[in-house]
């Protein structure tokens, strides 16, 4: 615009007067036209930008409004453990029952006036229970005298003396969780909040709090001022509310239009909420730590999670802390950073100490102590059995039901099995490295306990400390699985027509793979064992002769086996797999042996028995589901096999580990070095799964045998699983065979009685060496000993 | 005053009240309960449980002769739910049941009748299925189930 007029001046000046004077009012009006067109343009722009600045708000609107209703009145859904059956029967000690009781907060007085109440006389529990809705009927509150014996309930009547056939004690209340989020919080409101921690907040985030709109011009222009004189970004202009804003709706983004719509949102926050609400919301809402997949938000989780304290019990140095942590949480947490914490906790002293929050006593005393925080993140019980609910939460129910508020869970946990679990791996992980001499707490471990009629998860734990809601190894920890595939290839092999009493070689083998290499598996013991039965080559775990049998069988068949048995895990396609080389969690090996323990039938593993929505009732509940994988007689013979493991193989210390009278059914694995101990077996309905290894992956004295297998006989050991074994299928008969695998009389020494499909048991009888005379004088220890038969 | 009773007649239930009901009972009797078919032992509607209780004329207390009282008066209380149609009640009080009886093969059968009302054949097939691995081999209970697997 500027220059135009110049370079017309000067084309001009050779120009006539009149000319001269009709083209300056033309150029006037052309000046006037165009202005009145950029000022209409500017007026037009004006009207669409504030449009859609309207527009932009309501929407805004909405989405303030929105969000901060439904998280300031989000109710968490209520998670309960599955109730303790009293029946006379049940296998349950007197000792069981009142632990369950104390957890469950009864009180034992000898005024048995008021539900909640119990008391204990030697093997007789006195108890008045409380009435409880559950999701399928309702339990009423009853007086109940129950006498044990020997480990379990043996008679229930009413005070008045009726018999009572079955009872249920009120679930345990086990935690709490918003299901629709991975975020947790323990929601507090704003009068349980000590009133030193909302003074010292608003002294060190926003003075000015009361006093702002949502935005604070004083605050950026201070903050402005403290980075332009630092010449970096020391400081921050948000207030509280912008603080909130941006934890609640927006991301962490250094952008002008993020900035633009927190501030926007910060006005219509403030416009809609008072003060109270929004300091409130903020204090329950702000992050201040992070514990693998798991965010810490609000002061009352961090509370408990840095300090295993209720909030208001805390200190002021312990409320100074929470305050720092808002300014960085990962840089200032005090279990990674315990001196930047501890700076920037003086810090906030300092500024409660000027603002007048606390006094010169009250600062000297605070900056005196320690950081005091908890050795370990404290949490709700039971956090790898509450991750798993999550996760199954996540995967098998719709997001809208679970965005529901004040629902109720009702899951699979059995409490007893669970504290015994508890009890159980971390003192085995200790024994272990007593005994072998092994740095303390070096070790890990995770274990799983499963119900196999119908796949619950009764148990579990992801670490050898359970209070810990961090790496959950059951779910999470990927490791070698070593020996526990080998069901797979043995039942792949009996698919194919082997049988249990089939000579299989052990000798040294080499199998190259696609791309040329040679994989040359050795046994543990690094010798070869001639020709054994299948069932000893199982049960002594050979690895020569299982990766032989594999590669007889066919590596497609035996991945089909993997697959049909529940892993849903993509394998490399290499024959190593066999052997184990594969990363599988203690969970997915609790889903594999889970069909061999169900008779062949795939059962999901599940942790929720229903969930239930306050108005609308049950949203969802646990239904049986079966899938039959394999032929029932085919996997009684796996199931034969691995109980010979218990008998005779790998696991044959669980004959005095545990009693004899007892059916076991397991199998041993151990990765290269010892990297990892693994165990999985079941007993009637209770299977278990133990892995024990490193976290890095580090070598270990142990093998399944001397480091899972333990743990896991001390698992049972507790559960007192009760001893049904299922009938032998009509089409499974049972013959003698001596040590190469043909029919000889039971009358022979060495023979032993294997389970056979019916017409694939060995042909003929022969002499107790294999002769085919069976009228040699080998057969049964000679004439004298037929004569007593 | 009058006291309530209950009066029950093939899981149907007449309530009255001194003798005006008395007078309604016989009414009923003649009329209105009696009046509702009585179930036949081939009657495709019911369970394997009640065809047998038809046939023997009366209720049938224990199926296995060693089996938990609670077990059974579960299975009972389930067999009541599913008379009115409360399946999922039905179905949980089985599932209580085959928590302290796991290897229970009358318990599957159960169930398998059970999701066969629901409409659900292929569960019911495939409870059945694990429920002969507990059946005792050539026996009634394994015939019962031997009908969800091969239909007739």
């Amino acid at each position: 615009m500027a220059k135009k007029p110049t370079r017309s001046r000067s084309g001009s000046t050779r120009r006539s007067a009149a000319p001269k004077s009709r083209s300056s009012r033309s150029s006037k009006a052309r000046k006037q036209s165009r202005g009145a067109l950029w000022r209409w343009r500017l007026l037009q722009l004006s009207i669409i930008g504030a449009a859609v600045l309207i527009a932009w708000m309501f929407y805004l609107n909405a989405v303030v409004r929105e969000r901060f209703e439904g998280q300031r009145f989000t109710v968490p859904a209520r998670v309960y453990s599955e109730a303790q059956e009293l029946y006379a029967g049940a296998p349950v000690s007197a000792d069981q029952v009142e632990s369950l009781l104390q957890a469950l907060g009864y009180r034992q007085t000898g005024d048995l006036g008021q539900s909640g109440r119990y008391l204990r006389r030697g093997q007789t529990l006195s108890i008045h229970t409380r009435s409880f809705d559950f999701w399928d009927s309702p339990e009423p509150a009853r007086r109940l005298e129950l006498d044990f014996s020997q480990g379990s309930l043996v008679n229930m009547v009413t005070s008045a003396g009726q018999p009572v056939l079955v009872a249920r004690l009120d679930p345990l209340f086990i935690g709490q969780i918003y299901p629709g989020s991975g975020e947790d919080r323990l929601l507090l409101p704003i009068d349980e909040v000590p009133q030193s921690l909302i003074d010292g907040l608003i002294a060190v985030e926003d003075r000015r709090f009361y006093q702002h709109w949502g935005i604070s011009p004083v605050g950026i222009a201070r903050a402005l001022w403290a980075n332009v004189t630092s010449a970096s970004i020391a400081q921050g202009g948000s207030t509280l509310t912008q603080q909130l804003v941006k934890n609640m709706y927006l991301t962490a983004d250094q952008t002008l239009w993020r900035k633009g719509n927190e501030a926007l949102m910060a006005l219509l926050m403030e416009w809609h909420y008072s003060k109270e609400q929004i300091l409130e919301a903020y204090l329950n809402e702000i992050y201040i730590g992070q514990q693998g997949r798991r965010s810490i938000n609000g002061f009352g989780l961090g509370a408990q999670f840095f300090f295993g304290s209720p909030l208001r019990s805390l200190n002021i140095h312990q409320q100074a802390l929470l305050v720092g942590l808002i300014k960085g949480p990962s840089y200032y947490n005090p279990r990674r950073n315990p001196d930047q914490a501890m700076a920037r906790r003086n810090v906030v002293l300092s500024v409660w100490r000027e603002a007048g929050v606390i006094t010169q006593a009250e600062y000297d005393r605070a900056l005196a102590s320690g950081l005091d925080i908890s050795d370990v993140p404290g949490d709700a019980s039971y956090p790898a059995f509450m991750d798993l609910v999550r996760r199954q939460l996540d995967q098998g129910y719709r997001r809208q039901d679970l965005l529901a508020e004040g629902l109720t869970i009702f899951t699979t946990l059995d409490p007893l099995a669970q504290n015994h679990l508890e009890t159980v791996l971390p003192d085995g992980l200790a024994a272990l490295e007593t005994s072998y001499n092994l740095n303390t707490d070096t070790l890990e471990g995770a274990a799983i306990v499963t119900r196999p009629s119908t796949g619950d998860v009764l148990a579990i734990t992801g670490g050898r400390k359970p209070e810990l809601a961090g790496f959950n190894r059951a779910l999470d920890a990927r490791r070698q699985v070593g020996s526990l595939m080998k069901p797979a290839v043995y039942l792949a092999a009996l698919e194919a027509g082997y049988t249990l009493a089939t000579q299989v070689s052990d000798a040294p083998v080499q199998v190259a793979s696609a791309n040329g290499d040679l994989w040359e598996p050795r046994n543990f013991d690094r010798e070869s064992h001639g020709s054994p039965l299948l069932v000893d080559a199982f049960s002594h775990s050979y690895n020569q002769a299982t990766a032989r049998l594999g590669m007889e069988v066919g590596l497609a068949e035996v991945f089909d086996v993997i697959d049909r048995l529940g892993v849903s895990e993509r394998l490399p396609a290499v024959p190593s797999v066999m052997l184990g080389a594969v990363d599988l969690s203690p969970f997915h090996v609790a889903q594999m042996y889970q069909t061999i323990a169900g008779n062949g039938f795939y059962s999901p593993l599940n942790a929720i028995r229903a969930v239930v929505h306050p108005d609308n009732g049950v949203l969802q509940r646990f239904d049986l589901q079966v899938e039959q994988r394999f032929a029932p007689e085919q996997m009684y013979l796996v199931q034969e096999a691995l109980h010979r493991v218990t008998l005779e193989g790998t696991a044959r210390s669980l004959q005095w580990r545990l009693p004899q009278s007892w059916w076991l059914a397991g199998k041993t694995g151990t990765t290269d070095d010892n990297r990892d101990a693994w165990f999985a077996g079941y007993s009637s309905d209770r299977q278990a799964v133990v892995w024990v290894g490193r976290d890095g992956n580090e070598p270990t004295p142990l093998t399944g045998s001397t480091g899972a297998l333990p743990i896991w006989a001390d698992i049972m050991a507790g559960l007192k699983p009760n001893q049904e074994r299922r009938g032998q299928p009509a089409t499974v008969v049972r013959v003698p065979v001596n040590a190469q695998g043909a029919q000889v009389s039971e009358r022979c020494d060495n023979q032993r009685v294997l389970p056979f499909l019916a017409g694939s048991e060995p042909p003929g009888r022969r002499g107790c060496s294999g002769s085919p005379d069976p009228s040699s004088d080998d057969e049964g220890g000679g004439w004298w000993q037929r004569l007593f038969n | 005053m009058a006291t309530a009773v209950q009066l029950k007649y093939r899981g149907r239930v007449c309530p009255f009240y001194g003798r005006l009901v008395w007078v309604l009972l016989s009414v009923f009797w003649f009329s209105g309960c009696v009046s509702v078919p009585v179930d036949q032992p081939d009657d495709p509607r019911l369970s394997t449980w009640e065809r047998k209780e038809e046939r023997a004329g009366q209720p049938i207390e224990t199926p296995i002769a060693t089996r938990s009282s609670l077990v059974d008066s579960l299975q009972r209380s389930a067999r009541e739910r599913a008379a009115v149609g409360q399946w999922d009640q039905a179905e949980a009080l089985l599932l209580r049941a085959l928590r302290i009886e796991p290897q229970a093969a009358d318990l599957y059968l159960q169930m398998a009748e059970l999701k066969l009302r629901k409409g659900d054949t292929a569960g019911a097939t495939q409870i059945a299925r694990k429920g002969l691995t507990y059946a005792e081999t050539g026996g009634d209970l394994a015939a019962d189930l031997q009908r969800f697997v091969q239909p007739e």
